[in-house]
């Protein structure tokens, strides 16, 4: 009995914590009046990532005989959460700067 | 605590390094064995020996992930960690957990041994709740007004 065999519970838990992650990054967003994007896209990172783990799911428990279009999409997502990330650290250094008031 | 909070940005990146480290290590201290070899997953072939395009995509795609995540980490690390920001480094251990998640995928597509994989598997919903739960306690707080 290997790890990959509990993928469907393991990846449950991934997009219901991504939802969590995402439903609080939002609301950060908004209690900030929208004055703080880094919110915005680390929920847009997270919700690239919950995207990512969904594909896994569906690929490997529901269209296995679409392996390749998911695999395809699985890529994708990943690069959106990469993009995502990387704008997310530029904004968590703004962020950080204005606060300090430089 | 809080002397430790100063040097978080020089402790992230030895976290970061030591990890680099010990994936490369394992990753030649535990060559693939028969079953992982008869369900290749290292780029660039497929288990028939040919070219695979999707294989050689997903490296550079986990690749460019990990590096961002990493980079996402430094800013979270040298910046609201190191002032010592209520709550935000359970919320950076939630991004190194997902540069290790990124360091699964690669170390799968790299090694092509199943201990990446499942490590991989096991390491990112850990990570989603421990970033889960950092959230929470942040809009809790701010929320309180802290």
């Amino acid at each position: 009995m290997s790890i990959s065999d509990y993928y469907p519970v393991l990846s449950t838990i991934n997009l219901i914590a991504a939802l969590v992650v995402v439903y609080y990054g939002s609301k950060l967003y908004y209690s900030t009046k929208g004055a703080t994007d880094f919110w915005l896209f680390l929920s847009a990172f997270i919700a690239s990532l919950g995207a990512y783990t969904l594909f896994a799911f569906v690929r490997k428990a529901i269209l296995i005989s679409y392996d390749s279009p998911m695999r395809s999409a699985q890529d994708l997502a990943i690069a959106f959460a990469a993009v995502f990330a990387l704008i997310s650290a530029i904004y968590a250094k703004k962020m950080f700067d204005q606060l300090l008031g430089d | 605590m809080e002397s430790i909070k100063k040097y978080m940005k020089e402790i992230y990146i030895i976290a970061i390094v030591a990890s680099i480290i010990i994936f490369l290590f394992a990753g030649y201290a535990y060559p693939a064995t028969a079953d992982d070899i008869a369900k290749n997953k290292a780029f660039p072939f497929n288990a028939g020996g040919n070219y695979d395009r999707g294989l050689m995509t997903q490296f550079y795609t986990s690749l460019v992930f990990t590096l961002a995540v990493l980079m996402l980490g430094y800013y979270v690390n040298s910046k609201f960690v190191k002032f010592g920001v209520k709550n935000w480094g359970l919320f950076a251990l939630g991004i190194f957990l997902m540069f290790l998640y990124g360091l699964g995928k690669i170390g799968e597509l790299t090694f092509d041994h199943g201990l990446f994989d499942e490590f991989k598997d096991v390491v990112l919903p850990i990570a989603f709740m421990v970033m889960a739960y950092a959230t929470h306690k942040i809009y809790s707080d701010l929320k309180g007004g802290v």
